[in-house]
């Protein structure tokens, strides 16, 4: 059968086995069946039982069949799959391999199109190679490549330098081109020239009396010749004089009517100011500050030749010591009746300090005690020591000039300094070099320690302007709720009231105090950061400026006048606290001129879930920060720091202040008196001229009072002085004028001005001309 | 008069602990769905400091800048509103507080001053004028002599002043301002919590600028429980009326979209009602909000100085009972027994949120009807002279109400009191005038001066039941100086809101809307006109005088041979010359 020659699978050869079977058993059972078949043989029964059994059999295989039918569907089925999978592979494969073809293709053409990439340096027409060796032998040595780009740099150059050469010839071109028109101009013109020549002189030649100006048509009528063309009739003399008295009556009128009227009406009120006295003031000619420091010695125990030889020895010793005149020490004896009476209560000088000499047994070298809470130093020595009369320059003499020269050694610098920083004292330095031994404030601060004058000029540089009143602030503020109180009455009471207490006679204080809870931080400042070394958050030093949110904390200065002081206490947030400064694990600040911050790390509550702080801060807990506070109050203020004696500091203050002052106020008046001098269109009332005087006698005043020691009284006109030369300064009608020039009113009237002066002034100047001529004419 | 009842016992519960404790804070928020899909918030924070500590200027719940001011100008008591947009009273009843809390459109400011003189009384205001100003960024410095007044009876004080002092209230009104945001952020600086916590987290400046009505107040008064412990108390209020589905536009996207039309409701009984024809109908159920939506933010907690009071239900809602409230977890409800009210305590540390669910309107919360309705217009025409017209309505059909009434003209609106006339309209429509005395029971007139102050009157007036009274007086528009108009003084100029005080107990308040008055306005380049055509005028007369006079006069012939030795006959000759150039160098081309 066709069948076995095209199925040769051998899986597929059992199927054809079977059915070949089948296809038998099939066969037997029709022939069995078959009904032409002589069935009469049989049984027939029995025929139909073989047919049954055949039946069976055929219906065995037929399963038998089926099942390996169904295998070799699968078979085939599975190996479809097989092939399908075994193509795409394949498929696959081609794919890339075209890809890499593609690929292959297309670099060997890259790498075609960079071989014949022509270049332009390649067509350059650079000098050859052996005449650039000659210029550069350098270069021998050099690979091909380098040597190129040698070469074409030379071509630049020598390209660029031609440019050039090409440039400027061009430009001799342009100018010579230039030249050339001029001439040709000059040459057309000249051609003008002579035809009007020739014209003119045809003119002159048939009128040879041509009359233009009145000069001439006088002339005219002088000569009898009378002129060709019609010329005007001679003008009479009366009518040129009528005219002229025309226009001299209105510029009469100009001048003496119009002119007062205009100068009346825009001119500015000024008072006159001694501007000459302003400016002494400022320069320091008239006044020179001392400072005479009476001293008082209270020798209870010394008779009265002893204690007039000690006290004697030791000025000398404090003369000798001292080489800022500027500021002395005068002892005197407390009960020495001449001077009491000699002087009126008026010139009586404030004592600065008293001095008590108390003799002790039992002592080797004399000891000095000063008084905490009163001006008192206290010298113990032992009554061997004091000097005989006979002695020049005994050790207990000495001992107290010492002592003294240390006391006020401080208070010296900062006056010097004061007046050095100044014109005033500036001045005392050139202008009486001979009227002392070494007076110049800038020799004693050169002789002080450099770490004490840093000190002065920062401490001055931090405290505020003097005000007759300051307002301090003291206010807590904490980013989250609490601490929400404090025991702030008790903590001013207690801590503060007692520093302004003493600054009385100064200065006036009034205090404010404010609790601002959810005080947060400006968003553009830098957040603290964790320190793992010290177990705190830290803020940089440079970072404190920000730390103060300006836009959003309620620290609007008081109102009133006067400058007002903060003082913040700062509780941070549970989550950041300690907070320190960084570099030096402080917790306060001042900020110069403004106030100062105490960060307040309370211990935190932990019996709550989450560390809260405290919502009250006791007295208790706010007593460093207060006491933080009342120092910073004293550096604002310009307290010095030693001696440690605080009415003596407090002294020292007034007589710093009163310098300071004096010569704010010196240099206002300067100032004034410069700007009245380069502002001529301000407008100064008389009140200025008021306040002007009230300065400078009060500053006079001040002078009096400092030469005399009485400095409560100078620092008294020096207040006075300083306001009234700040109000005269600030003077508010003085800046009005100054915003309206004259240019706009001009501006505004020049659609008069314009047509009526243009006539009058070419008026004016005709007559003028005239008045010349004939001025002229008389005397030909 | 549930809701005034309402508002009273809230006053109470905010008065209550104050007896107690000397200085404390209290805050509340008070929520009220009203008609129209409108919502009443109203928002008020307490604070006291004891006369003591403000006196010692120690400052913990009173704002030291606030402190300050009051004792740089000696002022005892003061009140200051800043108020935008119109209480609708036909829709929305009678006003919160009883109009106590709110002022006139613009800003408002009354004051007791304790000064010995009417003269250092008003230096004084105008320091207290000009420092508030700085405080709360408004132009409250113009608030000058003529916007000043002193109301015989319209204000009495509500604190408690030792009797020796010698106290004058002075009154000064801005009807030009416009309240914003930057009078909120210093008013929410005032408060010890800064807007950061509690209900105050909840001002906003872009939603609460935003609504259709808004009141800001702040109210400082002594109060004294007993002779010897005084408190200073310092009110702050905000009420505003927010549109729901305004506030709920996002602020991206806040331009209103139409509704798609799958969620259009129609009205199917309309005759041309078909698949594409839709008369939409208005949605019967209340609408449905919450705090996030309508205010933009949540409450953050509880502001902690709040936090001890005994009233610790900072949060009311004014819904019926049966109305659907979702609150954030942490918070409590507490229903009362009238059936329209319930309040909420806070997880102090939880943000909380408020949710009302959209749902069919079975009960109301019934609002009470406003006891008098006032209107107040500019009739007239013509830039002289004008009339003003104000109604007074009492709905009541049983009641009269007596009130006082006040207003303050600007000295440039001269009104002719003689003009004065009264007109009663009764419910059948019918007007009969009479005479004005039978309205008018009393009369505070004090005339105006120009530039220097402005008319004030005061009328107390009766209004009978189930009547109109209409109130008519002309007026004269002055003429302003030229450098008296403002820079848009085509607009018109404001004329301030009249006040009208009930006088019940407590009294109530009523403001009419402000007026803008248009004045004649000269053209402003009228000057420079002026001075350049006189300038022409004068300068063309005397040129011609001067040359009449100077000028020398010649026949025309001798001018002709004058004339080439001119300066112009040379340059005529130069003319002449170059056009001969110019004429031979043609021809040498052509």
């Amino acid at each position: 059968m066709a069948v076995r020659d095209i199925v040769a699978d051998e899986s597929l050869l059992p199927v054809l086995n079977t059915s070949a079977e089948t296809r038998e058993q099939c066969q037997k059972l029709l022939a069995l069946l078959d009904p032409t078949i002589d069935s009469t043989s049989r049984d027939p029964k029995e025929a139909a039982l073989a047919a049954s059994r055949e039946q069976k059999q055929l219906f065995a295989l037929l399963a038998r069949l089926r099942g390996q039918n169904r295998d070799a569907v699968f078979h085939v089925r599975e190996t479809k799959q097989s092939t399908a999978e075994a193509r795409q592979e394949i498929d696959r494969l081609h794919l890339q391999l075209q890809n890499l073809y593609y690929e292959q293709r297309h670099l060997t053409g890259e790498i075609a199109a960079c071989d014949s990439y022509d270049h332009k340096y390649r067509s350059l027409p650079l000098i050859p190679v052996e005449e650039f060796f000659e210029l550069f032998p350098e270069h021998r040595e050099s690979d091909s490549h380098e040597l190129m780009i040698a070469r074409i740099n030379h071509e630049h150059a020598e390209r660029e330098k031609l440019e050039q050469a090409r440039q400027e010839l061009l430009k001799r071109k342009q100018a010579l081109i230039a030249e050339n028109n001029k001439r040709k101009e000059d040459l057309a013109s000249l051609d003008q020239d002579l035809e009007r020549f020739i014209d003119h002189a045809l003119v002159m030649t048939s009128k040879p009396e041509d009359s233009g100006s009145e000069k001439t048509a006088v002339d005219a009528i002088m000569t009898p010749s009378t002129p060709a063309k019609a010329a005007p009739s001679p003008e009479k003399p009366e009518v040129a004089r009528t005219r002229f008295k025309v226009i001299a009556a209105f510029w009469a009128v100009i001048i003496f009517l119009g002119f007062p009227i205009w100068w009346k009406t825009t001119s500015i009120y000024r008072a006159s100011l001694p501007i000459e006295d302003m400016s002494d003031w400022a320069d320091g000619k008239i006044c020179r500050p001392v400072f005479p420091l009476e001293i008082r010695f209270e020798t209870p125990s010394l008779p009265d030749a002893e204690a007039q030889h000690l006290l004697r020895t030791t000025q000398h010793t404090l003369d000798d010591l001292n080489e800022f005149s500027a500021h002395h020490l005068r002892l005197k004896l407390s009960d020495d009746p001449s001077v009491e009476n000699s002087l009126t209560p008026d010139e009586k000088a404030d004592t600065a300090l008293t001095v008590r000499l108390l003799p002790r047994e039992d002592l080797t070298a004399p000891r000095a005690e000063l008084q905490l809470d009163t001006a008192q130093l206290d010298v113990l020595y032992s009554p061997s020591q004091v000097p005989p009369p006979s002695s020049s320059n005994p050790p207990l003499s000495a001992f107290i000039a010492a002592e003294l020269q240390r006391l006020f050694l401080e208070e010296k610098a900062t006056i010097a300094h004061v007046l050095s920083d100044s014109a005033v004292g500036a001045h005392i330095n050139t202008n009486t070099p001979s009227s002392s031994n070494n007076q110049q404030p800038s020799a004693i601060l050169n002789s002080i320690s450099p770490q004490l004058a840093e000190n002065i000029a920062r401490r001055l540089r931090r405290s505020m302007k003097y005000a007759d009143t300051y307002h301090l602030a003291f206010s807590l503020f904490t980013p989250g709720a609490e601490p929400s109180s404090w025991d702030i009455q008790a903590a001013v009471q207690e801590y503060i009231s007692p520093v302004l207490q003493s600054f009385a006679p100064i200065s006036n204080f009034t205090v404010d105090t404010q609790v601002q809870l959810y005080a947060t931080f400006s968003p553009t400042a830098p957040r603290p950061e964790y320190d793992e070394s010290q177990s705190a958050w830290t803020l940089k030093k440079d970072d404190l400026s920000a730390f103060i949110n300006a836009a959003e904390w309620p620290l609007s200065p008081s109102i009133g006048s006067g400058p007002t002081i903060n003082f913040i206490l700062y509780v941070p947030a549970p989550s950041q606290s300690p907070l320190l400064v960084k570099e030096s694990s402080a917790t306060s600040w001042i900020i110069p001129q403004w106030g100062g911050v105490f960060v307040l790390n309370p211990p935190l509550d932990a019996a709550s879930p989450s560390p809260t702080n405290p919502s009250h801060l006791s007295q208790e807990s706010l007593r460093p920060a207060f006491l933080t506070f009342s120092h910073q109050l004293l550096t604002l203020l310009g307290a010095p720091t030693t001696p440690i004696s605080l009415p003596l500091r407090l002294q020292t203050l007034i007589r710093v202040r009163a310098a300071m002052l004096l010569l704010s106020a010196s240099s206002t008046m300067g100032s004034l008196a410069r700007l009245t001098e380069s502002l001529p269109s301000i407008p100064i009332p008389a009140n200025v001229a008021a306040s002007v005087s009230t300065t400078l006698s009060h500053l006079s005043l001040t002078c009096t009072h400092l030469r005399h020691g009485q400095f409560h009284a100078a620092l008294a006109s020096a207040r006075v002085a300083e306001a009234e030369a700040e109000r005269s300064f600030f003077e508010k009608s003085m800046v009005g004028q100054v915003y309206f020039p004259d240019e706009h009113k001009v501006a505004v009237y020049l659609p008069l001005l314009g047509p009526v002066g243009v006539p009058l002034v070419v008026g004016l100047l005709k007559e003028v001309k005239r008045f010349v001529a004939s001025r002229k004419a008389k005397k030909a | 008069m549930l809701a005034r009842a309402l508002f009273s016992l809230l006053a109470f519960v905010a008065l209550a602990p104050l007896i107690s404790a000397s200085s404390d804070y209290h805050e509340k928020l008070l929520l009220q769905p009203l008609p129209q899909s409108a919502l009443l918030a109203s928002f008020t924070f307490q604070g006291n400091e004891s006369q003591q500590s403000f006196d010692e200027r120690h400052f913990r719940y009173f704002p030291r800048a606030l402190g300050q001011i009051l004792r740089h100008s000696n002022t005892k008591e003061l009140h200051l509103r800043f108020t935008t947009g119109r209480w609708d009273a036909e829709s929305w009843g009678s006003r919160p507080w009883n109009g106590s809390k709110e002022g006139g459109t613009g800003v408002e400011l009354w004051a007791w001053i304790d000064a010995p003189s009417d003269q250092e009384a008003f230096a004084k205001w105008i320091t207290l004028t000009q420092s508030l100003s700085g405080l709360f960024c408004a132009s409250l410095n113009f608030v000058d002599s003529t916007r000043t007044t002193r109301p015989a009876a319209l204000f009495d004080s509500t604190g408690d002043h030792p009797a020796s002092s010698n106290l004058h209230l002075l009154h000064g009104t801005l009807p030009g301002e416009v309240v914003c945001t930057e009078n909120l952020t210093p008013f929410v600086k005032l408060l010890p919590c800064k807007g950061k916590a509690g209900i105050s987290s909840l001002l906003d400046g872009h939603k609460l600028f935003d609504a259709s009505w808004q009141s800001m107040s702040v109210d400082v008064r002594p109060i004294c429980p007993s002779p010897d412990e005084c408190v200073v108390q310092i009110d702050q209020t905000v009420d505003i009326v927010l549109d729901i589905d305004r506030s709920k536009r996002p602020r991206d996207n806040p331009i209103p979209r139409p509704v798609p039309s799958e969620e259009l409701v129609c009205d199917t009984s309309k005759p041309y009602h078909d698949y594409d024809t839709c008369y939409p109908l208005e949605s019967a159920a209340e609408r449905g909000w919450s705090l996030h939506e309508i205010f933009g933010r949540t409450v953050s907690g509880v502001c902690p100085l709040a936090e001890n009071s005994e009233d610790n239900e900072p949060i009311c809602l004014r819904v019926p009972h049966d109305r659907g409230v979702y609150v954030s977890p942490g918070a409590t409800e507490s229903k009362d027994e009238t059936g329209f009210s319930r309040c909420f305590s806070l997880d102090p540390s939880q943000p909380f949120d408020l949710l009302v669910q959209e749902q069919d309107a079975t009960v109301q919360v019934p609002l009470d009807e406003p006891v008098l309705r006032a209107e107040r217009t500019i009739v007239g025409h013509g830039q002289e002279r004008g009339g003003m017209r104000i109604i007074f309505d009492n709905p009541s059909d049983t009641q009269g109400v007596d009130f006082v009434y006040f207003e303050t003209l600007p000295w440039f609106l001269r009104p002719y009191v003689h003009t004065l006339q009264a007109t009663i309209t009764g419910r059948d429509g019918i007007r009969h005038q009479v005479p004005a005395s039978q309205i008018i029971r009393e009369t505070f007139y004090r005339p105006a001066i120009d530039r220097e102050r402005g008319t004030q009157l005061e009328l107390a007036i009766s209004v009978p039941a189930a009547s109109t009274v209409t109130l008519t007086y002309d007026f004269e528009k002055a003429i302003l100086r030229y450098t008296e108009y403002p820079p848009d003084a085509n607009r018109g100029f404001n004329v301030a809101p009249a006040v009208i005080k009930l006088s019940q107990d407590p009294p109530v308040y009523i403001r009419t809307t402000s007026l803008l008055l248009p004045l004649p306005t000269p053209d402003f380049s009228m000057p420079y006109n002026v001075i350049i055509l006189t300038s022409t005028v004068i300068a063309l007369a005397f040129g011609s005088v001067f040359n009449l006079l100077v000028r020398r006069f010649v026949s025309v012939d001798e001018a002709a041979a004058l004339t080439s030795q001119t300066l112009k006959g040379r340059l005529l000759g130069k003319i002449v010359a170059l056009k001969d150039r110019l004429g031979g160098k043609q021809s040498k081309t052509e």
